[in-house]
């Protein structure tokens, strides 16, 4: 039988950001990039460099077999040719655009675009689930690495104050129907510190208060922000603080406009709101601010409809946070009643338009918590001790480090690449 | 501890409140008045102050509403309450979910049933918001037994969503206390100038019996909605002349108060709809005593009972047939029997058993739910 002990050197990476992006499937491309970049680092630790292509279609004179991995939305997918061309696909929705006329447009058609590829590396048993119920029988659970073997350090509250002490935190106020001029000044005269921030402050000398953190895109309709924030406020108790990471596109010298724009257009109506206990933070940050921000976290709030893998909320138990979260989904592999505290959900058809699902065409069920739905569980995490917190925690980050860790899936990608030859063989 | 009865009340941002507005804004009067339970009113994701509701339900429109709410940031982001807690909404949703237990009320289901009479962007609006809204409700409330049915027979997907009826109540005032007065005979012709309304059945009708126009004067009562425009359907209709003597007359909107006064010293009203979810226009004359000609099917029978007079409205001879025998029909006692119909109806009863529906499905909600109140 023909084998190689290792394939070549040189991994081809095809990657979102020199896809073209026209907003086919929704908001949430930024994803892609985050976990193209775990891969990368992956693929480093297992020896291989790595090469981005802009443009994987023109590549034609690839010697045969060479790998090339995909981390785009189904649309942008390009193979090439002669390679061992693979995919990485998160999917959180029951449905798949997987039929067509042979009249219709191939590029939406995901079964299709999906279809080309030799491999499909799906990050949850959820996307594996659905991929290979539309006869996509290559595809394989690999997920994404999420965090080292060994437990992560935690950081000091001066340390944590060095990092992201001095990040803008803007406070809630939003009215829809002030003018330009008036939001700048509403949201200026809230404006402060992350640090200066009393809860904060507070809990990092040790107060009794808690720090609830949500990472998400406010325009992916799926991450049920508004829900969160309501939820949030219905329950709070004094000392009680909730973090909101918006996690958009650079917002240069408009960083204060930031909320408005992106609260507007959740609200879809007249509203105002204001609360001293909600903070939303619009800065971009390295990983190590993440860090330091997933440190400072006692519970991360995760109210999502769906997900294909939610790195986030994995990055945060990883740091020791407790999730907060619904269990449908993918968050069915790692959200366990030992490491969480559980956001009950009703499943609906179609509950609201403007997600990804829709360009299946049918109609696909999703767990939608009400802001009820949360304000209970977030109850239910505030009469937790600090030591059960905090041995919540502790199980969060072992079960992302048995699952997800670098060694963990570093050893599912050999066992791929290794496949690859002995497949062609046989 | 009284139960929490929410009520969303965008709908009265409207500029004219007719129609569902309307509907609202008399729930709201009544849920004002309850003393049993604890009232929310709601716009959007915000709870608005009950005095501005008290002083909102006052007036005939409020496009103020939304620029207030959106400047009233009064903290209290929380409806949840040990006691029971209920969202009615009276027409569609604007964040679905969004209270505990969700009552929506269906008024009709003619941008399903008949979208040819109304506007693409209608159509498209009500189709995409329909099913998903009733979907998402633990209860539905049909205005008519003839939408309760629509909504049975088309959406097939919400049969585990229980739907019940509540019919509406006349929006004008107490009949005993409308002005009478004494002018020449006229007939009022309600309804806003859009297709499914089909007041152009009347104008077809004084175009091939001009005779009417000579006995009475023909007063059209409602706003242009869309379609075509009263200034074209003038012309069209030949009636220029009859415009221009004053023998037909078109009002626009008029607030409630107006219009009562305009109906109850009709000699008839003509409501020549194609199609109703309910038929307020209807009972609100019969209320005020005039006889009163309309169309045949839909809901329109549960609205007038035995005391309207039905007619093919695409037929101008039976639509004068109808008139005809509506004008003969002008007793003291054929009046009080109106009236005694109309009366069976009121606000109260609508929103008592509205409120009372909404209650006992939280209730045996609740008591499935019993270990975790909040889901």
């Amino acid at each position: 039988m023909f084998s190689i002990d290792r394939p070549a050197d040189e991994i081809l990476i095809s990657s979102e950001r020199n896809a073209d992006i026209r907003r086919q499937m929704g908001g949430a491309h930024y994803s892609y990039t985050l976990v193209e970049a775990r891969f990368v680092e992956l693929f480093r630790r297992l020896g291989y460099d790595t090469r981005t292509l802009s443009d994987p279609q023109r590549v034609k004179d690839r010697a045969s077999g060479q790998f090339h991995v995909a981390f785009r939305s189904s649309e942008n997918l390009r193979v090439v040719p002669g390679a061992h061309n693979i995919c990485h696909f998160a999917w959180e929705f029951d449905v798949l655009r997987d039929a067509s006329l042979p009249s219709d447009p191939i590029l939406p058609n995901q079964a299709h675009m999906l279809g080309l590829f030799r491999e499909i590396w799906a990050p949850s048993s959820y996307t594996l689930k659905v991929l290979r119920g539309v006869g996509l029988s290559q595809t394989v659970l690999v997920p994404t690495p999420v965090c080292e073997t060994s437990p992560q350090p935690r950081l000091e509250a001066r340390a944590i104050l060095q990092l992201i002490g001095s990040l803008p935190a803007i406070p809630l106020r939003f009215s829809s129907e002030a003018s330009e001029v008036e939001n700048l000044e509403l949201a200026q005269r809230g404006l402060c510190h992350l640090g200066q921030v009393p809860a904060i402050a507070d809990r990092l000398a040790g107060g009794e208060g808690r720090i609830f953190l949500v990472v998400c895109n406010p325009g992916d309709l799926r991450k049920n922000l508004l829900n969160t924030i309501d939820g949030f406020r219905s329950v709070k108790r004094p000392g009680d603080v909730l973090l909101v990471k918006l996690v958009v596109a650079n917002t240069g010298d408009h960083l204060i406009e930031a909320q408005h724009r992106y609260l507007r257009p959740l609200y879809r109506g007249p509203a105002a709101a204001a609360d001293r206990d909600v903070y939303f933070v619009t800065h971009f940050l390295e990983y190590v601010q993440m860090q330091a921000l997933y440190n400072l976290t006692d519970f991360y709030i995760s109210a999502s409809l769906c997900e294909g893998f939610n790195l986030p909320l994995l990055e945060a138990m990883a740091h020791g946070a407790v999730p907060v979260a619904t269990t449908s989904t993918a968050m069915a592999d790692y959200i366990f009643p030992d490491n969480s505290v559980k956001i009950g959900a009703r499943p609906y058809i179609g509950i609201q338009t403007g997600m990804a699902g829709e360009v299946a065409g049918r109609p696909f069920v999703v767990q939608a918590p009400s802001r009820y739905d949360v304000a209970s569980a977030l109850r239910r995490a505030q009469q937790l001790t600090e030591r059960e917190r905090r041995d919540r925690g502790e199980v969060a980050a072992a079960t992302v480090r048995r699952l997800y860790s670098y060694e963990t899936v570093g050893r599912l990608v050999t066992e791929r690449l290794a496949a690859r030859p002995a497949e062609r063989a046989a | 501890m009284r139960p929490l009865v929410n009520l969303e009340i965008a709908s009265l941002a409207e500029r004219h409140h007719t129609g569902i507005p309307n509907v609202t804004k008399h729930l709201a009067r009544e849920l004002l008045g309850d003393a049993t339970v604890e009232p929310g009113f709601w716009l959007n994701r915000q709870r608005l102050p009950v005095r501005l509701v008290e002083e909102i339900v006052a007036l005939d429109g409020a496009p103020h509403l939304w620029w207030l709410a959106g400047r009233i940031a009064d903290g209290e982001a929380s409806t949840i309450t040990d006691a029971l807690s209920v969202g009615i909404y009276p027409s569609h949703k604007w964040h679905r979910r969004f209270f505990e237990q969700e009552t929506l009320i269906v008024h009709d289901l003619t941008a399903v049933t008949m979208p040819q009479y109304h506007s693409e962007a209608t159509v498209a609006w009500e189709n995409s918001r329909l099913l998903p809204d009733i979907l998402t409700s633990d209860l539905v409330v049909a205005v008519s037994e003839s939408t309760r049915q629509d909504i049975r027979d088309y959406f097939p997907q919400a049969a585990a969503i229980p739907v019940e009826v509540a019919q509406l109540a006349p929006c004008c005032g107490p009949p005993d206390q409308v002005h009478r007065v004494k002018v020449a005979p006229y007939v009022v012709v309600l309804g806003t100038l859009e297709p499914r309304k089909n007041v152009v059945a009347v104008l077809e009708m004084l175009q091939r019996e001009p005779a009417w126009i000579d006995a009475f004067t023909f007063v059209f009562v409602g706003r242009w909605g869309w379609g075509t425009s009263i200034a074209d359907l003038i012309p069209t209709y030949g009636l220029t002349g009859a415009v221009e003597a004053g023998r037909v007359q078109f009002t626009g909107f008029l607030p409630d108060a107006e219009r009562d006064v305009l109906v109850a010293n009709a000699s008839c009203v003509v409501y020549p709809s194609r199609y109703e979810g309910f038929g307020l226009p209807v009972l609100e004359a019969l209320a005020l005593g005039v006889p009163v000609v309309t169309g045949e099917g839909s809901s329109l029978a549960e609205a007038g009972g035995p005391y309207a007079i039905y007619v093919d409205v695409d037929s101008p001879t039976a639509l004068a047939r109808g008139l005809n025998d509506a004008l003969r029909d002008t007793g003291v006692r054929a009046a009080s029997a109106r009236r005694t119909w109309a009366a069976q109806f009121s606000w109260w009863k609508t929103y008592e058993r509205i409120r009372d529906l909404a209650l006992e499905t939280a209730a045996r909600s609740k008591a499935a739910n019993a270990c975790d109140r909040f889901r």
